[in-house]
């Protein structure tokens, strides 16, 4: 692959996750019936230019298993974790991935971890929201990494826990720009409070699992990677 | 249970499916709510049993409950008031009726959903995305297997801990904690370490030289052929046929669109051939086998 055209794809990921919203919003304003469906489809197309980079850059095995081996954890852990609804530790494991092996690899953990876990629990119409969402997750959190803020823990528990409502906040934006209308402030915000709750359930999840994981985790991955010299 | 298309090519039965569930997202005409729910019903029964129809059903009912009270709760557009709730704003007829719709298309999108789930197994989803998408779809099927073997290694860590006086469900609650955090954070060396040498493997054996090919059972026969014919042919028809505006049905300011016109029924028709497509074949092999052993 041309160093070009990975330059190019480097410079969509963001212009896609702002573009995003964007179009959401326009689906709405435009009062188009099928926007259940449209908004689904912009989420799963949102997501190509990250499977796209990573397909192309054609990652080394080595490279690849040590994000197999956090999915595999984040999704057996939200199988363990499933009685209690969403307390869920996954994107606390989503964080530790992103803060250890860049944004890219946060995206690729969070969004497999996402779709692997559904194959346990059944596909539905939430699996690519999920996978967008707890991608972004462990993008953004590869991304704050090199800021200034992320040298100290609480900050990152901070994000963590920010990152339980943003997840919540984007996958209601299905069901509120596909099943209400017409979309008034008092709907949407009867949409956010009725999904509070959870969203404050899972944030304390996160915050939680985070708390314990975080450094020692973060030692360990760090370990494996000058041991072996990965993601150079 | 063997169902008719478990001999299709999965290229066939993803189109199928995909159309079923983009279709049943498409429209808020109630006609084509109810038809989408009751084939999506029918033919998850059919694939998967009623015991798990049940269980989503209920699932989708207290969502369906949820969305139908709360829309003319909070919506109070529409002419036709039913009564005023009290905090003085109008109750109408239509917003409940767009809540009825609504709810039911979100209900036939779970069926759907569980359709998909019958039809489209671990497999046949490696097989369809293994070629654009090869790297994700090795590291899918990594995680696959991985999942039960780290579900092993959990119980041997368990199991050793606990042999040292160590073990989780022992000690005090700030001991417990600590213990958990061992365990996994054992797991996590064990994992790791033994990943890299799965790696150095794949590698040894010559991993990313060439493309990847893969294993696969299913080939393209006659039937898919036809299958995938009709399939699209009838997804093009009913697309034009909803998107153009044909079925539109306005629920706000107030009820308007012909909802049982000629052209309205006909469209139906061709909605219902689409959606019970695996079912009628299914019916055909029904009927091609009692008849041969009739005739013997």
């Amino acid at each position: 692959m041309s160093v070009k055209s990975r330059r190019l794809l480097i410079i969509a990921e963001p212009v896609v996750m702002l573009l995003t919203p964007i179009l959401l919003v326009f689906t709405t304003i435009y009062d188009i019936e099928q926007t259940a469906l449209l908004s689904s489809l912009i989420i799963i197309f949102a997501m190509v230019p990250f499977f796209a980079r990573f397909e192309l850059s054609k990652p080394k095995p080595r490279d690849i298993v040590p994000l197999v081996v956090l999915s595999v954890i984040a999704a057996l852990g939200r199988v363990a974790f499933a009685p209690i609804p969403h307390f869920k530790p996954v994107s606390a494991i989503v964080i530790v991935s992103g803060l250890s092996f860049g944004p890219q690899a946060g995206f690729m953990t969070g969004a497999l971890s996402a779709l692997a876990s559904n194959m346990f629990f059944g596909q539905g119409p939430w699996t690519p929201w999920q996978m967008f969402t707890w991608g972004l997750v462990g993008y953004l959190a590869g991304l704050l990494k090199k800021t200034f803020l992320f040298k100290k823990p609480i900050f990152i528990y901070i994000y963590g826990f920010l990152s339980g409502f943003m997840f919540g906040w984007i996958m209601n934006i299905w069901y509120i720009i596909g099943f209400i209308k017409p979309i008034t402030s008092t709907t949407v915000v009867g949409a956010y409070i009725a999904s509070f709750y959870f969203d404050v359930t899972h944030a304390v999840a996160t915050v939680v699992f985070l708390i314990p994981i975080l450094i020692p985790w973060q030692k360990k991955l760090n370990r494996i990677k000058l041991k072996f010299g990965l993601m150079e | 249970m063997k169902n008719i298309f478990s001999i299709y090519h999965p290229l066939v039965i993803f189109t199928y499916i995909v159309s079923a569930l983009a279709f049943a997202m498409l429209t808020f005409n109630p006609v084509y709510v109810i038809l989408s729910f009751y084939i999506g019903s029918l033919y998850s029964i059919y694939l998967l049993g009623i015991k798990k129809y049940i269980s989503t059903l209920k699932f989708g009912v207290v969502l369906f409950i949820v969305v139908a009270i709360a829309n003319p709760m909070f919506n109070h557009q529409g002419l036709t008031v039913l009564f005023y709730n009290p905090w003085d704003n109008p109750i109408t007829l239509e917003a409940f009726a767009y809540g009825l719709s609504s709810g039911g298309m979100l209900v036939s999108i779970f069926i759907w959903f569980n359709c998909y789930n019958g039809l489209i197994n671990n497999d046949k989803f490696m097989y369809l995305f293994g070629r654009i998408l090869p790297t994700i779809a090795l590291m899918l099927s990594m995680i696959m297997k991985w999942v039960p073997v780290t579900k092993n290694r959990i119980s041997i860590i368990n199991n050793s801990q606990k042999s040292l006086g160590l073990g989780v469900n022992m000690g005090t609650k700030k001991q417990k904690i600590n213990r958990c955090i061992r365990v996994t954070s054992i797991l996590m060396s064990w994992s790791l370490e033994d990943s890299i040498e799965t790696a150095d493997s794949m590698k040894a054996r010559g991993y990313g030289c060439t493309k990847r090919t893969s294993y696969s059972v299913y080939k393209w026969g006659t039937h898919d052929i036809i299958s995938m014919f009709i399939i699209s042919l009838l997804v093009i028809v009913n697309g034009v046929l909803i998107l153009g505006g044909y079925s539109t049905y306005e629920y706000y300011p107030t009820f308007s669109g012909n909802l049982f016109g000629v052209a309205n029924l006909f469209a139906y028709g061709l909605y219902i051939i689409l959606l019970a497509y695996p079912l009628l074949l299914e019916g055909k092999e029904e009927i091609v086998w009692k008849l041969l052993k009739y005739r013997t």
